[in-house]
């Protein structure tokens, strides 16, 4: 199924967007972060140097030799109460302690050299310590309270230090290729799991029967589907039954009412044909006689276009060739009486139609036109000229019933063209207006559509044309 | 049986209001001798009892179908029988025909059409000849002319003869079996040249010009012969 497949492109590509959103976003905010740091650095630095720093030359520069005392100003002190300070030490040249403020207890008065380096690495008796230059020997050692700050000393090679910056970008777009790697097969793993519903769902549209496997991810997915198929099953089954139904009952109907009628036929000939009796009565007899065959009609009509809606009339596929079909029926139809005299038909058909091989079913088609013909004579009761043109067409051939009366009118015309309209129905009940009745022609609609053709009307319905199709390859037609 | 009126006919239908109406229709035309039967098993008792010279016979019967009943009276008789029946279906029909059936008429049907089914049948059936009622069946006539299809040739009322080729003989044969219906030129050209006649079209007109001098009065502007434009010819009833 082709919407699966577009389901995992969409969720591969929606995956690869998220990722880039990612790594936009945390670059973004790195560089917002970074430039934060760099402008608040910027606004505290005092004297080129940066905050703590500045902090330290205050006190070294406060802090003055008097003989061989040293004094801290209160400035000093501040600076030191200020950042927080615990204690101060002044080592000289040889690391004896020549100046403190507040050292702990615990202190010794001199430091090693040993001890110096350790301690301006790490911390002084886990105090963490931060150490000044002063003059040319001496050095300030900075105390803060334990465990306030965190110290860490690392030493990189400088290759190795230029390598990580490479290794950071291809760490990167590892990453991100491992995310995409993943994205692609999870989503693959998805749409192999979706594939067989995908497939289902196609074969559901297309009324067919499905049952799926009901296992991995989809499990549930597939337990609805298989259901909603046993339920469309028992659904076509049931709406097929009732067709069957109803076709066979308006067949059945169509069959019984042929005895009531030849019987109605029959007495009503007998007192029409009757010398004995008086003028208006036979005329009367006369007028049921001729309203039985309409009845007739109609009911053969009704039974035909429910045997096309519901399908149950197959195609019986013969050859035929065009222009003796339309010879053959019309002349049948003016020796049956069902063309009376009173209109004149004359048949144009095109030579190549006299050759044109074709084949369809020709009882449906002859019916057909029996309907189209048969319309032109009932509607022109004082008689008309009807012409029946035939030519040839995109695989097929046409014809058209044209005749001198006032046409199709509008309301039917629009019924039967429109495309949508393939069963009968009158209006819904209840509603005053009917509607114009047009199983005739709509019977005339279905056979055509099921030899692959088409209806329409020129003149404002004073042209009925009618295109037919071969039918030597095709099936039946109709949706 | 000297007259088709003394045939015996069979009407089978369980309708007996039909049986009725039929009976009185066949009666008014003249047939006196009719039999009905309501079901399968009274039409075999009757068959039986004596054959009947036709059957008029219903296809949905309450003890079985008409078809069954026509393959059983076949094994005995090869009675004509025409088939009256509510079914129109093409396949019905051509199953009665294929049985064996002399015709086969759907209901409702006109009393008529009924009658002159009947009594084609009953001519064709057992006045081969032309017995009956002066006719005859290899004469036409047409005005002051008549063609004896015997001898082949066209008489006038002056005794003078015109003599009609094969091709003439044919085509006014079809015609004459096609009286008072259009024949159309398919059906006229395969009756003359066969399944591929294609091509021929000239030819039947020229055939039919030739027809027509000798069948009318004025060719030019025939009275029998009639042209039905884009379809065929017809050959009109006479008077």
């Amino acid at each position: 199924m082709k919407s699966i497949f577009k389901i995992y492109r969409r969720y591969v590509a929606t995956a690869c967007l998220l990722v880039a959103f990612v790594v936009c976003i945390n670059l973004a905010v790195w560089a917002g972060y970074a430039c934060g740091l760099m402008r608040k650095q910027e606004e505290a630095e005092n004297g080129g140097m940066p905050v703590r720093m500045g902090k330290y030359h205050s006190v070294a520069a406060d802090l003055t030799q008097d003989g061989n005392t040293y004094v801290l100003g209160e400035t000093g002190e501040a600076v030191l109460r200020e950042s927080n300070c615990t204690f101060l030490l002044l080592l000289d040249g040889a690391g004896n302690v020549v100046f403190d403020w507040q050292k702990p207890d615990g202190f010794p008065d001199r430091f090693s050299a040993g001890q110096i380096g350790a301690f301006s690495k790490w911390y002084l008796m886990d105090y963490p310590v931060a150490v000044w230059r002063y003059g040319e020997e001496g050095l300030l050692v900075f105390g803060y309270p334990k465990d306030s700050m965190v110290r860490y000393n690392p030493v990189w090679r400088k290759e190795e230090l230029q390598g990580m910056l490479q290794y950071i970008g291809i760490f990167v777009q590892f990453n991100i290729i491992l995310v995409l790697a993943l994205a692609f097969f999870f989503g693959y793993q998805l749409y192999r799991s979706l594939k067989p519903v995908g497939e289902g769902i196609d074969a559901l549209s297309e009324g067919k029967v499905v049952l799926l496997r009901e296992k991995g991810v989809t499990q549930e997915l597939r337990r609805k589907m298989n259901q909603t198929s046993r339920l469309l099953e028992r659904q076509q089954k049931e709406l097929a039954r009732r067709d069957t139904a109803r076709t066979e009952w308006i067949s059945g109907v169509s069959h019984d009412i042929r005895t009531p009628l030849s019987l109605i036929v029959g007495y009503a000939d007998e007192i029409a044909s009757d010398g004995e009796q008086k003028q208006d009565v036979r005329q009367k007899a006369e007028g049921i006689r001729t309203q039985s065959f309409v009845i007739k009609k109609l009911v053969e009509d009704l039974n035909l276009t429910s045997k096309l809606t519901y399908r149950v009339q197959p195609l019986r596929k013969q050859d035929y060739v065009p222009a003796i079909w339309l010879r053959s029926t019309v002349s049948g139809m003016i020796n049956s009486g069902e063309i009376p005299e009173s209109c004149e038909v004359e048949l144009q058909t095109e030579p190549v139609l006299e050759q044109q091989h074709m084949t369809g079913d020709v009882q449906l088609l002859t019916r057909a036109l029996q309907n189209l013909l048969g319309n032109s004579v009932r509607h022109n009761p004082g008689g008309c000229r009807i012409v029946l043109a035939a030519k040839e067409a995109e695989e097929g051939f046409c014809f058209c019933v044209r005749d001198s009366g006032k046409g199709i009118p509008q309301k039917v015309r629009e019924i039967l063209q429109d495309e949508d309209t393939i069963v009968y129905r009158e209006k819904e009940q209840g509603q005053a207006d009917r509607g114009p009745h047009v199983m005739g022609l709509f019977v005339v609609k279905q056979i055509v559509c099921a030899h692959g053709g088409s209806l329409w009307f020129e003149e404002e319905g004073r042209q009925v044309w009618v295109s037919v199709r071969n039918q030597r390859e095709e099936g039946w037609k109709q949706e | 049986m000297e007259q088709i009126y003394d045939s015996h006919i069979l009407l089978v239908d369980d309708n007996e209001q039909l049986r009725d109406m039929v009976t009185g229709i066949l009666q008014k035309e003249g047939f006196r001798h009719l039999w009905t039967a309501k079901d399968c098993r009274s039409c075999r008792e009757i068959c039986r009892k004596g054959m009947p010279d036709l059957i008029v016979l219903d296809i949905g019967l309450p003890d079985g179908d008409g078809f069954t009943l026509l393959h059983e009276i076949r094994v005995l008789s090869n009675v004509p029988v025409l088939f009256l029946s509510a079914r129109d279906e093409d396949s019905d029909r051509l199953l009665g025909l294929g049985l064996g059936a002399d015709d086969y008429l759907t209901k409702p049907f006109l009393p008529r059409e009924l009658v002159l089914r009947i009594i084609a049948i009953l001519k064709r059936t057992y006045f081969p000849a032309g017995a009956g009622k002066g006719y005859r069946q290899d004469e036409l006539v047409l005005g002051s002319r008549t063609v004896d299809f015997a001898e082949g040739v066209v008489r006038s009322a002056d005794g003078s003869l015109c003599r009609l080729t094969a091709k003439e003989t044919i085509l006014l044969k079809k015609l004459w079996e096609n009286r008072g219906r259009i024949v159309t030129f398919d059906a006229l050209s395969q009756a003359l040249w066969g399944e591929f006649y294609y091509g021929y079209e000239n030819s039947l007109m020229v055939h039919i010009r030739r027809l027509r001098e000798k069948i009318e009065e004025t060719p030019s502007q025939p009275q029998y012969l009639t042209t039905a434009r884009g379809l065929g010819y017809k050959l009109e009833k006479g008077q």
